[in-house]
């Protein structure tokens, strides 16, 4: 609370006019004071409170200026318990979950083994592997293609193809380079490549040739 | 602590259970598959067994070498795998001369079920006698009624 204030206007001797303000209890408080100090007041105002008086008689602290929260008990409580027990609820439901799909697993297993009985089934590997086989080349064209493009004086010692389709063909002719002329009309026999070369004991020369997967 | 190790524990089966499963759905979708298209409209045996369609494969083989007048050395089918009973696969050795030999082996693969050979060889016979000797494995497949 703070004192009350008055503006007092006085009039000197030498005729001149001053203005007080006088801090007092009341008016006739200010009067007195003025009398006191050898002055005789015309008039006594009361002011109200000044800028600095309003500002000084708060209370400046930074926490009456800051947002406040209020959180209930209970609720805090409940979040807190729930983020504790989140490493148990994940090991449980994990376990629970991997236990499930096991058993999903098993049963899938059993029922695929029971309906392949006395029924044809063909794993995926068996299945590419069986396509591979079933889209090659035929003996029987492989061999035609030889026998027509066969100089009359060559003959086949041995063909064979592996698991991969890769061909292997064995030739006994006196001219292996008439040979070579010969295979190269053909555009399948073209893309074999020489091995090597061998002679026989009847005097003709071998020719190996191997040939990619076809 | 020990909770986490645990769920860490827990979270790794689980990946490898399903993991484990998705390869088993995928594997008996594989299995619905239709067998038909690998080997072409009427090429695959629809005998109502598997030793049905074996014995009828046999038969063929056996019969095209006897009207070639081929040595029979062997002609025998190959147990099948569990994760292939519908590939039938016959160990063939035939031998003769290399003209009726190379026939035999075009009146097999020229049949309708399909017969193809792979891992196969054609070779002159060593006694010099013109003739030779083919070995080979026939594969077919078995698709059921």
């Amino acid at each position: 609370m703070t004192t009350p204030r008055f503006r007092c206007t006085a009039l000197r001797r030498s005729g001149a006019t001053e203005v007080r303000i006088v801090q007092a209890v009341s008016a006739d408080a200010a009067r007195e004071r003025l009398i006191a100090a050898g002055l005789e007041p015309d008039s006594i105002e009361a002011l109200g409170p000044s800028l600095i008086d309003g500002l000084s008689g708060r209370d400046w602290k930074l926490r009456h200026y800051l947002p406040t929260f209020s959180m209930p008990r209970r609720p805090a409580m409940l979040a807190i318990g729930l983020l504790a027990s989140m490493p148990f609820t994940v090991a449980v439901g994990s376990w629970s979950l991997a236990t499930l799909a096991a058993t999903q697993n098993e049963r899938l297993a059993n029922a695929s083994a029971s309906s392949r009985i006395g029924r044809p089934f063909l794993s995926d590997s068996a299945r590419r592997d069986l396509a591979g086989r079933m889209s090659r080349r035929t003996v029987s064209e492989i061999a035609a293609r030889l026998f027509a493009v066969l100089p009359q004086n060559a003959s086949i010692n041995g063909v064979s193809s592996d698991a991969d389709g890769r061909l292997k063909i064995e030739i006994d002719t006196p001219d292996p380079d008439r040979l070579r002329i010969a295979l190269a009309v053909d555009p399948l026999l073209t893309t074999l490549s020489e091995e090597g070369q061998l002679r026989t004991d009847d005097g003709a020369i071998r020719v190996t040739l191997r040939g990619a997967a076809m | 602590m020990l909770a986490l190790y645990l769920s860490h524990i827990g979270l790794m089966r689980l990946d490898r259970e399903r993991a484990a499963l998705a390869l088993a759905r995928q594997g008996a979708q594989s299995e619905s598959r239709p067998l038909t298209h690998l080997a072409g409209r009427g090429g695959a045996w629809r005998e109502g067994s598997r030793d049905i369609a074996a014995g009828a494969i046999r038969l063929r083989l056996l019969e095209a070498a006897v009207d070639r007048r081929l040595l029979v050395e062997r002609i025998a089918i190959e147990p099948a795998g569990q994760d292939a009973t519908a590939a039938i696969i016959a160990r063939v050795t035939v031998s003769g001369p290399e003209a009726a030999v190379v026939r035999y082996v075009a009146d097999i693969e020229r049949g309708r079920p399909l017969v193809r050979f792979a891992d196969w060889q054609l070779r002159r016979s060593a006694a010099g006698d013109g003739t030779v000797r083919f070995d080979g494995h026939a594969a077919s497949i078995w698709a059921g009624r």
